[in-house]
């Protein structure tokens, strides 16, 4: 189990995690938040980039700072990837897997194994820099997965792919995630409603509920409404999207006192943004 | 150090690679050769061949290190270049194998320069120590610039003004002899007070580098 007690991290003055305690069991987490709200801060002290000002990481209960061997059991995809542009994709993750100290004997085996996961095994001579940008996220997402960690942590990970690109992580992490603890950062909510166990939403580098996909449903119960648009709405209201329905536009609204006749059952991203606008 | 590493990186390289080479193995002794014809011997040629050695070899033992380092500071997620390294943040462990194998380099040219020349150990022993002096200060301003790019052109600004501008400043903070004979003296004055000033670049460097993601 990985855990993460009272944590404080600050840049000079500025404060960027405030008191973040989270415990994350092998399973797939989505850590959602606004840009700013320091989910990739939280990430880098996770993978021990940052050095934490106070509290404490533990993972199966020791201390991370004191245990060297943590970063060989972590693997980290971050926002942006894009390493070593002139090497063939075999020998980009062969860089990778001896900084990871793989042994030599079952590197080629580990390598090949990971490009099968991301689909990449027919590129793996070519150079990355002829990859696509969706291929060489998929190459990204293969660096993480090399010497088989017990934790993988994705930062934006489908930060501008194709819906055909999205499709495909979400599938690979279909595949890896078994035994694992998985966080995935992001601000896009339909990302993880798919496919994570938990979600950790975060605002201001607080962390404002953390729970079960359904849990964060359940936020938004009897909170979702439908209303033709020119209706008088409520400034407290929240208005989640606007669609046309049989001809007319209508609005989803999250509101906390009943608007309009029509209440709808609520989605994920309606749970968020109850909790996020305090509704 | 991993050689299988440091090979990856200086593959990385492509052509690029070769240039430090090039200099050492093709430029350097072409113009030597010229050198010798015009100064008529040898011996005569001692000054102008350690002096044109000066002004290539200690700048292009920072050049492998700034390419390589281009991936390490601004390459498009380098942070997991700090974070899934277990020997740590501080990446001396690549500088070092880079700058010996600079090393192993020139000394095969200055094996070559023994041939024809005394005084030659004395000359590998400065050039060796210029060389430390250009790592260990291009390592620190990269670190503290966080641009391998600035760092080199830092250091060719403090080349061209040491080497080019006659005056009391740049003769004090110049580690070159510009024509001058390298002496023992010279060695256990002048190049040691560089050295002690080398490492306390390193150690800035090192200090930075811990503190690059912190």
């Amino acid at each position: 189990m990985l855990e993460v007690i009272n944590l404080d991290k600050a840049f000079k003055k500025k404060e960027v995690l405030k008191n973040v305690s989270i415990s994350l069991k092998p399973g797939v987490y989505g850590l959602l938040g606004s840009n700013g709200a320091g989910k990739t801060t939280l990430i880098r002290c996770l993978v021990k980039l940052y050095h934490i000002n106070k509290g404490q990481i533990q993972y199966n209960g020791v201390d991370v700072i004191k245990n060297s061997a943590f970063t060989e059991n972590v693997g980290y995809l971050p926002q942006k990837f894009g390493l070593f542009k002139e090497l063939t994709v075999y020998d980009n993750l062969q860089y990778f897997g001896v900084l990871k100290k793989i042994p030599k004997g079952s590197m080629e085996a580990s390598i090949k194994a990971c490009l099968e996961i991301v689909n990449l095994k027919d590129k793996i001579n070519d150079r990355v820099s002829t990859l696509s940008g969706g291929m060489i996220r998929r190459l990204g997402i293969a660096q993480a997965l090399l010497g088989e960690p017990e934790i993988i942590i994705f930062d934006e990970p489908t930060a501008g792919l194709d819906p055909e690109e999205r499709l495909r992580f979400k599938n690979i992490l279909s595949t890896i995630k078994e035994n694992k603890i998985i966080v995935i950062s992001t601000h896009i909510v339909e990302d993880v409603e798919a496919c994570c166990d938990g979600l950790i939403i975060m605002n201001e580098g607080t962390i404002l509920k953390e729970g079960s996909c359904g849990e964060i449903i359940a936020m938004a119960e009897g909170k979702v409404f439908e209303v033709k648009e020119g209706t008088y709405i409520n400034p407290s209201c929240y208005i989640q999207k606007s669609y046309l329905k049989n001809g007319e536009r209508v609005l989803r609204i999250l509101s906390g006192k009943p608007v309009g006749d029509k209440q709808l059952e609520p989605t994920i991203e309606d749970g968020y943004m109850c909790i996020m606008k305090g509704i | 150090m991993n050689i299988r590493l440091l090979y990856l990186s200086f593959k990385n390289l492509k052509i690029y690679y070769f240039i430090p080479l090039f200099f050492l193995y093709i430029f350097l002794p072409v113009l030597n050769f010229g050198m010798v014809s015009m100064s008529g011997n040898i011996e005569n040629s001692y000054i102008l061949v350690f002096r044109e050695a000066e002004k290539y070899i200690p700048l292009l033992s920072f050049w492998w290190i700034t390419l390589i380092f281009k991936e390490y500071i601004s390459g498009d997620g380098n942070e997991v270049l700090y974070c899934i390294d277990s020997s740590g943040k501080v990446k001396l462990s690549l500088i070092a194998p880079i700058f010996l194998w600079y090393i192993i380099h020139v000394g095969v040219l200055f094996l070559g320069y023994s041939i024809f020349w005394d005084n030659v150990l004395l000359e590998f022993i400065k050039t060796v120590l210029q060389c430390f002096f250009f790592v260990s200060l291009g390592y620190m301003l990269m670190y503290i610039s966080e641009s391998p790019i600035i760092s080199f052109m830092l250091l060719l600004i403090y080349e061209l003004l040491t080497i080019f501008i006659n005056s009391d400043i740049a003769n004090y903070i110049s580690i070159f002899e510009n024509g001058n004979r390298i002496t023992m003296n010279a060695i256990a004055t002048k190049y040691l007070g560089f050295l002690l000033l080398s490492i306390a670049f390193l150690v800035i460097g090192v200090y930075k580098n811990k503190r690059f993601y912190y």
